[in-house]
């Protein structure tokens, strides 16, 4: 099993450098130039050239690309254009927070996905399993962006039960520590609906139709055979087996979750990493928009690996590959 | 067994098909039910119907869009004849193939995943909302009551709220005499308002006409005479007064091009890059899986973000960047699909024949791979509608004043709770149009699969 961890680790790395490198080129390959920013009629074109060898942007191509590539290895992600200030801090400030988000919108995924999956197919073809299998069809079909807005318009605007925005409230400082941790919660729970509603929606119709399969498989039928309580059966014979592929969904969703915190962040003015990239996006701010591109892809691959691995911690059949 | 011949009924007699092939040049779709296929007799007399009536009502706008009309309005007028053109010529084959017999109830695979298909309702619901839309889309200038871009007066037209125009407010005096007025307000002892316009050309009244309270009964409300007439703000009007339902209709045609046409290109390229991995195998196939998973990596919104934020956001930019971030799993698709097949014997008969490898792939093992691919690309659309209408709200979409449905939602963040109109209703068009695909989606992957065959 160690091998196929170790094997695994190894792919990840040229695969985390072939990103940095599509990264760059993509980025480098466009017109606009980052200079534009700056350009003043004040300013006499020799300043412009001194601060346009100052950002290393007159260098060939592939010398930015080895310099780079090497300050990235170091933990180096150059200097924000617009913001005057390293990428990292940025970064360092952002990303907890999308953390915080993607982490608990996970939790939602699972948990409501799991078991909203396991009564639909508990109940299949009843009522209960058609109204959640519309429902689910529903949300999945909705843009989480409007989704939001709705969610502010009814809980925020006409019912005043949750706050709109940010991550905290402006006076949060003066609270104590349990009031502040409510405030915290209840800024929290819109954002995380909005972000995990959607893949727990997928989440549900994958387990049931995993859960489904399962069912019908021999094992099952001995176990039924032997007498075991239909509860047994189903919830720790058949569950089991069922939750298998639902890591590697999991794994799958990952690059949704980070693209989705782009909309939420935004909806939410949420100060984290999809907020910090839009914005990046729009001023044409390279070395942000480098790093955040960057940084969300070699997590998506983490993520991959980790689902990987506790596949084939559950799965035995795997590990002899 | 031959049609013409249903089991336990007479073959139809020479009158009978006669009969039938009269009444479809007047009526398409009756001739049919005399036949005995009545559902789809049924179905194209509906059609036929409603598509007339419509042209014949709304004659002076098709036949003056027909002539002298923008390039929107002659596509519109000559799809609304075309549709009427191809029902009715449709009708007149089916007749006479089926009064001659040759038409064979047959259990193809085809033939099969229709039969299935039709049996799930939810899937056929899908269906029929998906082909309204499109037909809603190409038929854009002529449904939607307003110009999308019309602001009219805007003191008097901004942020209405839904169903303006559709009623009048009626004050009752006590001697019975009934007053259409406007604006009605109460002050003390007087109630101010102003006479409401008869007629649509007309401007509003602007003095404000009071009465004494003690002399009025009642306030009523009845429906305005002429509403149908078009000058209803059914879903309400945005900040410049411009009414939402004809940009949501004139919306619908940018997301369901940009899904179609996204998707196509994707399936496409996807393919092609799948079908060569797959057949090759080796190096090439190593190569390009390693790409894919590469591109895979990236949440697909930074990319999109990134790529068109770099150039600037034209449609048809749009367009080429989702289908270039979109192939991905139909390659991975399709090279499963021809990995399996490609040691079967028909790919090695083919080869002993002496068939060179491209057309071994073309002609032989793609047909086998179209299913799947076709229910991926369904399902696919919803999600390219969705992508679509984020990069609008995120104002790298189509650009105002181009009506389209994430840019109406993001004109309506402005005002969210006083204008809650301007947000909600595009939103429910994506859910709609998103669902019905699913639905459809959802209903051919279950048609073609023979493990849920009855």
């Amino acid at each position: 099993m160690w091998t196929y961890i170790i094997k695994r680790i190894l792919i990840s790395i040229p695969l985390i450098i072939g990103l940095a490198t599509v990264t760059f080129f993509i980025i480098h390959l466009a017109p606009g130039d980052p200079m534009a920013l700056y350009r003043n009629p004040d300013i006499s074109p020799e300043v412009m050239e001194l601060m346009r060898r100052n950002l290393g942007l007159d260098q060939p191509l592939h010398i930015q690309y080895i310099k780079w590539l090497s300050s990235m290895a170091r933990g180096n992600f150059g200097i924000s254009f617009t913001a005057h200030r390293p990428v990292l801090d940025i970064l360092k400030e952002a990303i907890p927070n999308t953390l915080q988000l993607t982490f608990l919108a996970l939790l939602l995924d699972l948990i409501v996905g799991v078991v909203i999956g396991v009564i639909s197919a508990i109940k299949q073809y009843t009522a209960v399993d058609h109204s959640i299998t519309v429902t689910a069809l529903f949300i999945y079909s909705m843009p989480s962006f409007w989704l939001g807005l709705m969610l502010i318009l009814l809980f925020s605007l006409v019912l005043g039960w949750l706050p709109a925005s940010q991550m905290q409230s402006i006076n949060a400082d003066l609270f104590g520590f349990w009031h502040q941790l409510w405030d915290r919660i209840t800024h929290l729970i819109m954002p995380v609906f909005v972000l995990g509603i959607a893949t727990a929606a997928g989440t549900a119709r994958f387990m049931r139709g995993s859960l489904l399969e399962v069912i019908r498989q021999d094992y099952i039928r001995t176990a039924r055979a032997k007498g075991l309580s239909e509860r047994v059966v189903v919830f720790k014979h058949g569950l089991r087996n069922a939750l298998i592929p639902i890591v590697t969904l999991t794994g799958l969703y990952l690059p949704f979750l980070l693209g989705g915190s782009v909309i939420t962040e935004t909806i939410f003015a949420w100060p984290g990493m999809g907020r910090v990239a839009v914005g990046a996006i729009f001023a044409r701010d390279y070395p942000v928009v480098l790093a955040v591109n960057l940084i969300a892809a070699v997590m998506v691959v983490m993520g991959n690996l980790l689902a990987d691995i506790t596949y084939s911690l559950l799965d035995p059949r795997i590990r002899l590959d | 067994m031959p049609e013409g011949i249903i089991p336990g009924k007479r073959p139809p007699t020479q009158d009978r098909r006669r009969n039938a092939l009269w009444m479809s040049v007047f009526l398409p779709g009756s001739g049919l039910t005399l036949l005995g296929e009545r559902r789809l007799g049924r179905w194209l007399m509906i059609a036929f119907v409603l598509f007339t009536t419509f042209t014949i009502g709304r004659w002076p706008s098709v036949s003056s869009g027909l002539i002298r009309g923008s390039l929107d309005e002659r596509v519109a007028a000559v799809f609304l004849l075309a549709v009427i053109a191809g029902i009715w010529s449709f009708s007149l084959y089916r007749v006479l193939r089926r009064g001659r017999g040759l038409e064979d109830k047959g259990h193809s695979h085809w033939e099969i995943t229709k039969t299935q298909f039709r049996k799930n309702r939810p899937a056929v619901v899908g269906l029929v909302v998906v082909l309204f839309l499109y037909v809603v889309a190409f038929l854009s200038p002529f449904l939607a009551p307003f110009d999308p871009n019309a602001q009219e007066d805007i003191v008097r037209s901004r942020y209405l709220p839904p169903l303006s125009g559709l009623f009048q407010q009626v004050i009752v005096l006590q001697n019975g005499q009934r007053l259409a007025a406007e604006d009605v307000d109460r002050q003390g002892d007087e109630i101010s308002y102003r006479p409401a316009i008869r007629e649509q050309d007309q401007a509003p009244a602007v003095d404000l006409l009071t009465i004494d309270a003690g002399e009025v009964r009642a306030v009523d409300r009845r429906l305005r005479p002429g509403w149908w007439r078009a000058d209803v703000h059914w879903l309400g009007t945005d900040k410049f007064g411009r009414d939402i339902l004809s940009r949501i209709i004139y919306g619908s045609r940018i997301s369901l091009s940009i899904g179609f046409v996204a998707v196509g290109i994707a399936i496409t390229f996807g393919t092609f890059v799948g079908a060569i991995s797959g057949y090759y195998g080796g190096q090439v196939d190593n190569i390009i899986m390693r790409l894919v998973d590469m591109i895979l990596a990236f949440p697909r919104i930074f990319l999109v973000l990134t790529l068109i934020a770099l150039f600037s956001p034209k449609i048809w930019l749009i367009i080429a960047v989702l289908g270039a971030t979109g192939w991905m799993g139909t390659a991975r698709l399709v090279r499963g699909q021809i990995l399996s097949l490609k040691e079967q014997e028909f790919v090695q008969a083919a080869h002993a024949l002496g068939l060179k490898t491209r057309r071994v792939i073309f002609r032989h093992i793609l047909p086998n791979t179209m299913a799947p691919i076709i229910v991926t690309a369904t399902l696919r659309v919803g999600s390219t509608i969705l992508v679509a209408a984020a990069l609008s709200f995120l104002g790298l979409g189509v650009q105002p004043p181009t009506a389209s449905w994430g840019n109406i939602i993001n004109q309506g963040r402005d005002n969210l709770l006083g204008a809650w109109w301007i947000a909600t209703f595009p939103g429910l068009a994506i859910v709609f149009t998103v669902v019905a695909y699913n639905l459809f989606g959802d209903g051919l992957r279950d048609a073609l699969d023979p493990r849920l065959r009855d």
